[in-house]
C-alpha cells in the first residue's frame, strides 16, 4: 500500500519524467547535492576567541607600572601554579575583603582576581607571588621539608653520630652473650 | 579604630588535648577580621603551631627556612645571629601579616616545634614576657586571640598574663571535665598569685557535640553534658548556647579551603553569639 507522501512524490516526478531523461534529472539531483556540501562546509566559523590571561592584564592594564608583576600572575595562574583551584581563589578573595559567592568557575573568577592584586603595592604582589596562595593539602609536602631541614639546623649538633662506630658493633656471640646477661641481671 | 580599653586579649584554652582549640581560634581570628572588620592579632603558643601553619599556608615552610622571628624569639628576648647578620639582633617586627583590608589586618605572632626546646633550656622563663610585648607593640589592635599549648607550663602562665578572658572550648565526652578541674585550680592559683591582674572565663563552647543528626549524641553525650553542665555552674562558668557541630568541613575551612564546609558553615553561629558577649560586632 502506497503512503499519502509517495503518492504525492509521483505526482511530482511523471512531468518532470515527461520533460526530461532520467539521465539529465540524475545529473541535475547530483549537482544541486554537491553545492549544498560546500556551502555546508565552507560557512565559516565563529572567529570570537575569548581572551586569555596575559591577554587580560594587557587590555586591561596596558601601561600600568606592576604590568610586569601582572603579567607573572597570569602565566602562573594560566599554569595553575597560582591560586589553582575554585577554593584558592575563595580563600583569597575572602582574606581581601571580597565577596566569594557568585564565583563559579576558576576560568571566569581571573578578572575579579587580578583587579583586586592590581591595587596592592609591588612588594605585596610579589609576596602574593613567591607564597603561590595555596591552601591545598598537597603543601604539607614542602612543610614536612621545611620542618625536617629546621629541624636538622637546629638540633643537628645534639644528635648521635649516625654512623655506628665499627669498633662497637656487637658480635651475635657477644651480643646473645650479653642479653644473658641482661636475664641475669632481671633474675638478681 | 583602636578599642578605648585597650585590645580584649583573649586566650582559647583547655588544659586537655583534641578539644579543637586551634581550629576555634583560627576561624574565631578569620571571622573577625573578615567579617566584624577588625584588626586582629592571633599568637600561637603551641609548639604543635597548627594555628601558624593554618593562617600562613604555604609561606609557614618560608618562614621556617628563612628564620624569621617567632614567639620562641619573643620568649628569648632577641634575635640570633641568621640571614646575613652576624651578631644578635633587637627584636622587629615579629609578626606575620596574613591579609589586610584597608587599615585593618590579620597578623599572626607564629610559634615553631622548638619552641619546648628553648624554655626547657632556659634557667627562668619570664612568663611576663608576652604581656610586655603586647603592651609595648599591639595596643592598636581590636582583639588578640591566644592559641594555648593543652599542658599546664610557663606557656599557659604567659597566656594569663597577656589575657583578660578566657574561652574554654570541650567535647561532649567521657573525659570532658577532667581538664575544668585542672583548668580551675590552675586559673584560681594564677589569681592568687597575681591579685591585681583581672581574668575571667567568657564561657565555655561544645565543640564537635558528634552524633548529631544521628542519635543526637545518645547517653554518652547527655551524660557528658550533665557532667560539663554541672562543673560550669559549680566554676559559675557560662556556657554558649550556640554548639558547634561535628563537620569533615572544619579542617578545610581552618586552613581557608573552600572545596567542602558541610556544617562547619554553622561557625558563624558560635562566633557571633562569641564576640557579642564579649562587646565586639
Amino acid at each position: 500500500m502506497k503512503t499519502k507522501k509517495q503518492n504525492m512524490l509521483r505526482s511530482f516526478l511523471i512531468p518532470i519524467l515527461d520533460n526530461w531523461s532520467i539521465d539529465e534529472i540524475q545529473k541535475t539531483i547530483n549537482e544541486i547535492n554537491n553545492d549544498n556540501k560546500i556551502t555546508k562546509s565552507e560557512k565559516p566559523k565563529s572567529t570570537y576567541k575569548k581572551p586569555n590571561y596575559t591577554e587580560t592584564v594587557n587590555k586591561l592594564y596596558p601601561s600600568s607600572e606592576n604590568k610586569e608583576l601582572l603579567l607573572d600572575i597570569a602565566n602562573r595562574f594560566e599554569n595553575k601554579s597560582f591560586l589553582p583551584s575554585i577554593s584558592d581563589i575563595r580563600n583569597f578573595l575572602e582574606m581581601r575583603g571580597h565577596s566569594s559567592s557568585n564565583i563559579k568557575q576558576r576560568t571566569e573568577s581571573f578578572k575579579v582576581v587580578i583587579k583586586v592584586i592590581a591595587e596592592l603595592p609591588d612588594e605585596n604582589i610579589s609576596r602574593i607571588i613567591k607564597n603561590n596562595a595555596y591552601s591545598g593539602p598537597s603543601e604539607l609536602g614542602p612543610l614536612s621539608d621545611a620542618i625536617k631541614q629546621a629541624s636538622n639546623s637546629i638540633r643537628g649538633s645534639e644528635k648521635p653520630s649516625e654512623k655506628p662506630d665499627s669498633s662497637k658493633i656487637e658480635t651475635d656471640e657477644e651480643s646473645n652473650k650479653s642479653s644473658f646477661n641482661d636475664k641475669d641481671d632481671q633474675k638478681s | 579604630m583602636p578599642q578605648p580599653n585597650g585590645p580584649i586579649v583573649i586566650c582559647v584554652i583547655n588544659l586537655k588535648g583534641g578539644v579543637g582549640k586551634s581550629t576555634i581560634s583560627t576561624l574565631l581570628s578569620r571571622y573577625a577580621f573578615t567579617d566584624l572588620k577588625k584588626d586582629v592579632l592571633a599568637i600561637d603558643i603551641d609548639p604543635q603551631a597548627n594555628l601558624s601553619q593554618a593562617l600562613m599556608h604555604a609561606d609557614y615552610s618560608n618562614f621556617l627556612n628563612e628564620h624569621r622571628p617567632s614567639i620562641v624569639e619573643i620568649f628569648n628576648g632577641y634575635q640570633p645571629p641568621s640571614g646575613g647578620h652576624n651578631s644578635p639582633r633587637a627584636l622587629t617586627n615579629v609578626v606575620e601579616t596574613i591579609a589586610q583590608i584597608d587599615s585593618n589586618s590579620l597578623q599572626l605572632i607564629p610559634s615553631r616545634f622548638d619552641f619546648s626546646d628553648n624554655l626547657t633550656r632556659a634557667l627562668r622563663p619570664d612568663s611576663r614576657v608576652l604581656a610586655k610585648h603586647l603592651a609595648s607593640n599591639f595596643t592598636h589592635k581590636d582583639i588578640i586571640i591566644i592559641d594555648c599549648a593543652p599542658t599546664e607550663s610557663v606557656l599557659t602562665e604567659a597566656a594569663y598574663h597577656a589575657s583578660s578572658l578566657v574561652l574554654i572550648p570541650v567535647k561532649p565526652e567521657y573525659f570532658a571535665t577532667i581538664g575544668f578541674t585542672l583548668l580551675n585550680t590552675s586559673l584560681e592559683h594564677f589569681r592568687m598569685r597575681n591579685p591585681a591582674h583581672q581574668i575571667d572565663v567568657s564561657g565555655i563552647v561544645i565543640n564537635n557535640a558528634f552524633y548529631d543528626g544521628g542519635n543526637k549524641g545518645g547517653p554518652e553525650k547527655k551524660r557528658a553534658m550533665r557532667e560539663i553542665e554541672s562543673e560550669s555552674i559549680k566554676n559559675g562558668w557560662r556556657t554558649f548556647d550556640n554548639e558547634i557541630p561535628f563537620s569533615r568541613g572544619f579542617p578545610k575551612k581552618m586552613r581557608g579551603d573552600h572545596s567542602y564546609s558541610g556544617n562547619a558553615v554553622t561557625f558563624h553561629r558560635f562566633a557571633r553569639e562569641f564576640f557579642a558577649s564579649i562587646g565586639l560586632q
